[in-house]
């Protein structure tokens, strides 16, 4: 095992990585090599330095991040899974992340804006959503499905690296979804809106945001390249877990980190159905909904209650010590 | 520990300009990065996610005592803004002010910098942070304050008609019932709007509608003739191909309904005759006109009747609550 992997625990979520890391490798969706040579990066970069400075703790974290995204084609998306060919697919996000995709399309907001009749308050705010009203909201999404339509443009994602290459989008499986929620609402529902947040493990949509949808309207969309996330796929999300409970499920997807079960001794912490790809086209193939806003206090992130989920989500009782033992015999 | 509470720890010493210093470098960095940065470090920022809202989100979580800090320290960075810094920066800067929103309002800090000659709307990452500037200043409830900066601004050089919208929306959503006025103060930029881009028009139109709802549209709904709006106003809020205000006669009563709201027409036009009126107001809405003086005339004749029956309604009233 690589010296200095205990120092890489004061780290903030670095503990919660190394068991997504290791559930990876035990199961063989990631592959051991590749999983080495991420640590060993890191701990070359980590032997170089302070772990007891802030600065350097934080800049070790970034350079975990830019390590993957730097090079998505090698350590993102790699475990295909075999869809469902009548599979509808949706995606979901916080107005703030929604604004800063638009943002990331040259033009399109202007378009948006004066053509479509997007409302301005959706936009330039670091917090829009108190401003914003569900009429506005249903109006942004409106303007979407129009303006968008008609540009090969627009992307439900940035672009992640200089290559081009599109960052990755989690979807989930909307047949999933209504099976858990019911249906997907018409008009703005405020409870579906929190269900959705919790029922997808999405910790980063906070307390009076308005959420929305991209829902494909043709199936198989994207079909050929959705991929079973694997930890380097959720290394921006803290509240990320890899393992599916007890392997009880008949598809290859993944299943998020329910939050309503955060801080219970007692699973099942999964949630939702979770698959990933690199940001698909919009046109043709989806169409953006207003969901709701969340209006129910939410669970902030908690660093002991994640990690604890995701121990706890293995068949066996085990505790970070047996993980990180396990993986210093596994990888050398 | 968390970036957080490690932000908290350090910054209970700092004093205001160590706080201005922290902001300053903090959207240096988001507006130019550069490749070891840490913007607004002790916090820690995710890359891959939209920045000025994570930092919004840990601001929010912060003790009363550092958000106090900040907010000062916030304004200060604004009041001594320059062009000299990026236009992006300056746009952070105001995003971050029109989420945060420091008590006390902001018109004189956006006066500064709109004063600035280099301030150009044609380029658009200027033009991004006037949004972000109005967007900031819209924000406070201090009507009057805003009124006088609207009334300057709309002058300068950088006024545009989808300013006008913005404040409306601001406006109505503070005080329905300043709907109409809006539109009478505003309808050259509306009416540009109707021409260059209708679809976005009616859009805007009917979220406007919508903010005000049914009742104080109900109000108002008739003074829209009489009161010097723009004829246009009427036919776009209840023709096709989908109307915003839905006119309902139900034999007694004349009902409107805009979105999910419905409201029925004030007293005044229930107190005489009300199947005449209701007749008349809907034979009026219904019409398809062959011009636009045919409409302009009829328009105005009704309006003439209305004025009568209205005065005479009052002064009705007035005797009856005299004796």
């Amino acid at each position: 095992m690589p010296r200095g992997l205990n120092g890489l625990e004061e780290v903030e979520g670095f503990r919660a990585f190394l068991v997504n890391l290791w559930d990876g490798v035990v199961d063989s969706s990631l592959d051991s090599g590749l999983a080495a040579e991420y640590l060993d990066a890191i701990i070359a970069r980590c032997m170089a330095g302070d772990l007891g400075s802030l600065r350097f703790r934080q800049s070790l974290r970034q350079l975990m991040l830019r390590t993957v995204f730097a090079a998505v084609a090698r350590f993102q998306c790699r475990r295909a899974i075999s869809g469902d060919t009548d599979q509808l697919l949706a995606t979901f996000r916080g107005l703030d992340n929604l604004v800063d995709v638009i943002e990331a399309h040259a033009g399109l907001k202007d378009k948006l804006i004066k053509a479509g009749g997007a409302p301005s308050v959706c936009f330039n705010s670091s917090d829009s959503s108190p401003d914003v009203t569900a009429d506005q909201c249903q109006l942004l999404a409106e303007s979407i499905n129009d303006v968008c339509a008609v540009t090969d443009e627009f992307f439900l994602a940035k672009d992640a690296s200089s290559d081009g290459r599109k960052r990755l989008v989690w979807f989930t499986d909307v047949e999933n979804l209504v099976a858990h929620l019911g249906q997907l609402p018409h008009s703005g529902d405020n409870t579906y809106a929190c269900n959705i947040r919790n029922w997808l493990g999405l910790g980063d949509v906070h307390h009076g945001e308005h959420v929305f949808g991209f829902v494909s309207t043709v199936k198989d969309v994207c079909a050929a390249k959705l991929a079973r996330p694997t930890v380097f796929d959720g290394i921006d999300h803290r509240w990320f877990k890899h393992l599916r409970a007890l392997a009880s499920y008949s598809d290859s997807a993944g299943r998020a980190l329910n939050l309503d079960r955060l801080g219970t001794e007692v699973g099942p912490f999964d949630g939702g159905w979770e698959a990933v790809t690199p940001g698909p086209k919009f046109r043709d193939q989806f169409k953006c909904i207003y969901i709701g806003r969340i209006n129910r206090p939410t669970v902030e992130y908690d660093e002991e209650a994640v990690l604890g989920a995701i121990l706890k989500s293995a068949s066996s009782i085990r505790t970070y010590a047996d993980v990180v033992a396990a993986l210093q015999a596994k990888i050398p | 520990m968390n970036s957080l509470s490690e932000f908290i720890q350090v910054a209970d010493s700092w004093g205001r300009r160590d706080y201005v210093e922290w902001l300053d470098t903090g959207l240096l960095e988001l507006a130019e990065p550069s490749d070891d940065g840490l913007p607004f470090h002790p916090l820690f920022l995710l890359p891959t996610l939209e920045p000025l809202g994570q930092l919004h989100q840990m601001i929010k979580r912060m003790p009363g005592r550092i958000r106090g800090a900040i907010y000062p320290a916030l304004r200060d960075l604004l009041s001594s803004l320059t062009p000299e810094r990026p236009a992006r920066y300056c746009d952070l800067a105001w995003r971050l002010a029109a989420g945060l929103r420091p008590p006390g309002g902001l018109t004189e800090q956006a006066r500064h910098l709109l004063a600035f000659p280099s301030v150009d709307i044609q380029e658009p990452a200027w033009l991004e942070c006037v949004r972000s500037v109005l967007r900031a200043v819209f924000g406070y409830a201090k009507t009057q304050e805003i009124a006088e900066f609207v009334d300057d601004f709309r002058v300068s050089r950088h006024w545009q008609y989808e300013f006008a919208w913005t404040y409306g929306q601001y406006l109505v959503q503070r005080n329905p019932r300043q709907w109409l006025q809006f539109i009478k103060d505003f309808e050259n930029d509306l009416s540009n709007d109707r021409q260059t881009t209708p679809i976005g028009y009616r859009r805007r139109l009917r979220t406007l509608a919508n903010a005000v709802g049914a009742d104080c549209l109900a109000e108002q709904f008739l003074a829209m003739q009489m009161s010097g709006a723009p004829r246009f106003l009427l036919r776009d809020l209840t023709g096709e191909p989908e109307p915003i205000v839905i006119v309902k006669n139900l034999g007694t009563l004349l009902e409107i309904q805009v979105g999910e709201t419905i409201a029925e027409c004030p007293p005044y036009m229930q107190y005489d005759e009300i199947g005449k009126v209701s007749e008349e107001t809907i034979q009026l809405i219904t019409t398809r006109f062959r011009s636009n003086d045919e409409a302009s005339q009829l328009m105005s004749d009704f309006a003439d009747r209305m004025s009568d029956k209205l005065a005479a309604a009052q002064r009705d009233q007035e005797a009856r609550t005299w004796h």
